[in-house]
Parts: structure tokens; sequence; C-alpha cells
């Protein structure tokens, strides 16, 4: 199993990572375009899987690019994977310490959003990873 | 770390991106060994060596 994986190529990722994007998006598109008596009307089980598929589809879709792009940097170019370690080195030291903020101001003052940490940090990770991936970029060039 | 690939390359009539090819890397990483930017890994640096005929420490040195 481990070799396998080794030596598997994971084809069409980039293919994937856009068709799990709109299985994403597309429970919100197929309940914006209908009238909200008819939303009204759908049985909940039908709701549900209205929203179960797709995600369900986007989440292996995410999961395979994920496992594929992280391979991919493993077997590549070495200058490129110690760019993009050290950019998530500086992405995840960010995140942290604007995790630690955020726990600190939302407990005290607003502790019914502390639900949304998770969310905002992966926000604050992705842009962090992307500013750090150029400035590490320019230090090498 | 110092290093004379620039001279070894020059002397071979090597491209950049040629040595890139037989060290199986990107252009980009032996530009960047090249301007001392980036210290390659003992693999990367063994087969560099090989390329050129010559020991490790021949081509990479620490600063004196």
């Amino acid at each position: 199993m481990k070799t396998a994986i080794k030596y598997f190529s994971f084809p069409y990722k980039t293919h994937v990572l856009i068709f799990s994007v709109f299985m994403l998006i597309l429970p919100v598109l197929i309940l914006s375009n209908l009238e909200i008596s008819a939303v009204l009307k759908l049985e909940a089980s039908l709701l549900r899987l209205l929203f179960l598929i797709p995600t369900l589809i986007a989440t292996i879709g995410l999961v395979y690019c994920t496992i594929g792009y992280h391979f991919q940097i493993l077997r590549g170019d070495e200058l490129k994977l110690r760019i993009h370690l050290e950019a998530l080195n500086i992405a995840f030291t960010t995140t942290l310490v604007f995790f630690f903020i955020f726990i600190f101001l939302l407990l005290n003052f607003a502790p019914d959003l502390l639900i949304s940490i998770i969310f905002i940090s992966s926000i604050i990770l992705i842009i962090s990873y992307l500013i750090a991936l150029q400035i590490v970029k320019v230090k090498y060039q | 770390m110092k290093n004379i690939l620039h001279i070894l390359r020059a002397e071979q009539r090597l491209s950049q991106d040629d040595l890139a090819k037989l060290v199986e890397v990107s252009r980009q990483t032996i530009n960047a060994i090249e301007r001392e930017k980036y210290d390659p890994s003992l693999p990367l640096a063994l087969k560099i060596a090989k390329v050129f005929k010559k020991s490790v420490e021949e081509i990479f040195f620490l600063e004196t």
C-alpha cells in the first residue's frame, strides 16, 4: 500500500480541484435558483441529500488533491520543497500567533463567535502561506 | 557556503539548464546554488560532484 502510494502519480489534480470547488458551491447555486416557497416544500431528507452528495464528492476530491500535491512537492525539486517548507513554517507561526490573539479577544469580548475561530484560522493560514511563499521565493532568486 | 560551480560549468560549456537536467533539479535550483543563496542537499552535492568528476569539497567549501 505504502509503495503503491509512493509511485502513484495522482493525475488530473487541477481538474479534480476545480470540480471539487464547483461541487462545494453547487448546493448554494441550486438553492439560490429556487424560489423560497419551493425550498420550503422540499422534503428534509431530500434537502439533506442535496448538501450531502456534492459535499461528499468535494471532500473526496479535496483529499485526493491534498495528498497528490503533497507527494508532488516531496518528489519534485529540492529548492521548491525548501521554499514550501519555509513558507509553511512562517504561515504556521503566523496562524498560531493570530489564533492565541483571537482566542483572547473572542473569549473576553465575543464568546458567541468562538465557534468561527477554525474558519478564521484557516483563512489566516492560507493568506499567510501565499504571502510567505512570495517572500521566501525572493530570498532564493 | 562558497562554491566554484559557475567556473566548472563554464569549463565544461554546460548551461544551467543542461546541468539541471543532468542532476534532475530545476534550473532555478542551479542558479540559486551558483549565486550562493541556497546550499544543496548532500545527495545533490554528490550528484554535481559526479558530473564534474570532482570531490564535493573541491566544489563546495566554507568561507575562510
